[in-house]
């Protein structure tokens, strides 16, 4: 009856957590003397420090890569007929630009002033963009019509 | 006037280390205060019984870590190290007992079994949720007598030496290793010898998933 009320899992807690203090008041010389039969050596407990503080660093790095990734995937979810070719898209967004200078300035970065110097993994997204800003413009333009 | 609400424990931030300090903190740890992370990790990972789901040592090192490096640089979340008031080592060791005493005491078993796992059909032909038999995460059966089992293996080897018995006894009643030292009135030398004795015939074992 005495068993059904212990709590044998507080009661490993306990001891377990008691067993973690007695590792921490452990002088230098007994921790040597105890840890040194183990394989691990400290050496991979800092590295295991050193790679969690580099996870971290890099978190909003591998965040705003997905989030770049999210973008340039619902883009391409768009239906607009893209050519295959880069120099064919280059063409279609020079063509584009002659037509609408007024789009084409807003998307380019201050890293890329001149459209000719936008990276060739860029161009399919900047095409993509430039033509959903068409589209949205067409569409303002008919409700202005409209009215 | 009163104050009613709780006074923050949170370190300010003059107070608080930057992350470049704990990225320098990390490089100045001595091999004695990395082995003994390690080691005491590993008992407190061995603490949280299920409620570690598969975590070991490195896990809850390395969540004290990250909580302190993010801590830095946060107004909010994670923990701050008063880098005047306490040794680095002696921060994460405060870290890592919070941690694993949080996850513990909100551990929820029944949110941690996929309950569309272990709903089966009866003979009867009745779909039947073994879950909704469970009153509390106390309640099983099947963890009482796991737990049960552990402890009278500890239990049994204590039993081979006095003093590590009395000293299991102690902690499972919820003393500390000094309020041990006073009640039994040992030396702290007999203690030490007593508790490494205990830690060479019991070694700290996480639960691993699936266990």
């Amino acid at each position: 009856m005495a068993d059904k009320m212990r709590d044998y899992e507080q009661e490993l807690t306990r001891f377990m957590n008691g067993m973690a203090e007695s590792v921490a008041e452990m002088s230098d010389e007994e921790v040597t003397q105890e840890f040194s039969e183990d394989p691990a050596d400290s050496e991979q407990v800092r590295k295991l420090l050193r790679d969690a503080i580099r996870e971290c660093q890099q978190r909003p790095l591998v965040e705003a890569q997905e989030r770049y990734e999210e973008h340039v995937a619902a883009l391409q979810s768009d239906e607009f007929e893209i050519p295959g070719g880069l120099d064919e898209q280059r063409g279609m967004i020079t063509s584009i630009l002659a037509g609408n200078p007024q789009l084409g300035a807003g998307l380019l970065t201050a890293q890329y002033r001149n459209f000719t110097e936008l990276p060739d993994e860029d161009v399919e997204s900047y095409l993509r963009q430039l033509l959903k800003l068409i589209e949205a413009h067409g569409s303002a333009v008919e409700e202005k019509d409209q009215k | 006037m009163k104050s009613t609400g709780k006074a923050s424990r949170r370190i300010p931030e003059e107070k608080a280390a930057t992350q470049q300090e704990i990225v320098a903190a990390v490089e100045a740890l001595t091999p004695e205060d990395l082995l003994r992370l390690r080691g005491f990790a590993k008992w407190r990972v061995a603490g949280m019984g299920r409620a570690a789901q598969g975590q070991d040592w490195e896990d809850l090192l390395g969540k004290a870590i990250a909580a302190t490096y993010e801590g830095a640089a946060s107004h909010e979340g994670g923990r701050r190290w008063n880098k005047d008031a306490v040794r680095f080592r002696e921060h994460l060791l405060g870290a890592m007992r919070s941690i694993s005493s949080h996850e513990r005491d909100h551990f929820d078993e029944k949110e941690a079994m996929l309950e569309s796992d272990l709903i089966y059909t009866s003979a009867a032909g009745e779909q039947v949720n073994p879950l909704a038999t469970i009153e509390s995460p106390g309640a099983s059966p099947h963890r009482v007598l796991e737990a049960k089992e552990k402890a009278e293996e500890i239990e049994a080897i204590a039993n081979e030496n006095a003093l590590a018995w009395l000293i299991w006894d102690g902690f499972k009643g919820g003393m500390n290793g000094p309020e041990i030292r006073d009640a039994l009135s040992v030396s702290q030398k007999d203690y030490y010898t007593a508790m490494k004795w205990l830690r060479r015939k019991i070694r700290p074992r996480a639960k691993k998933d699936g266990e």
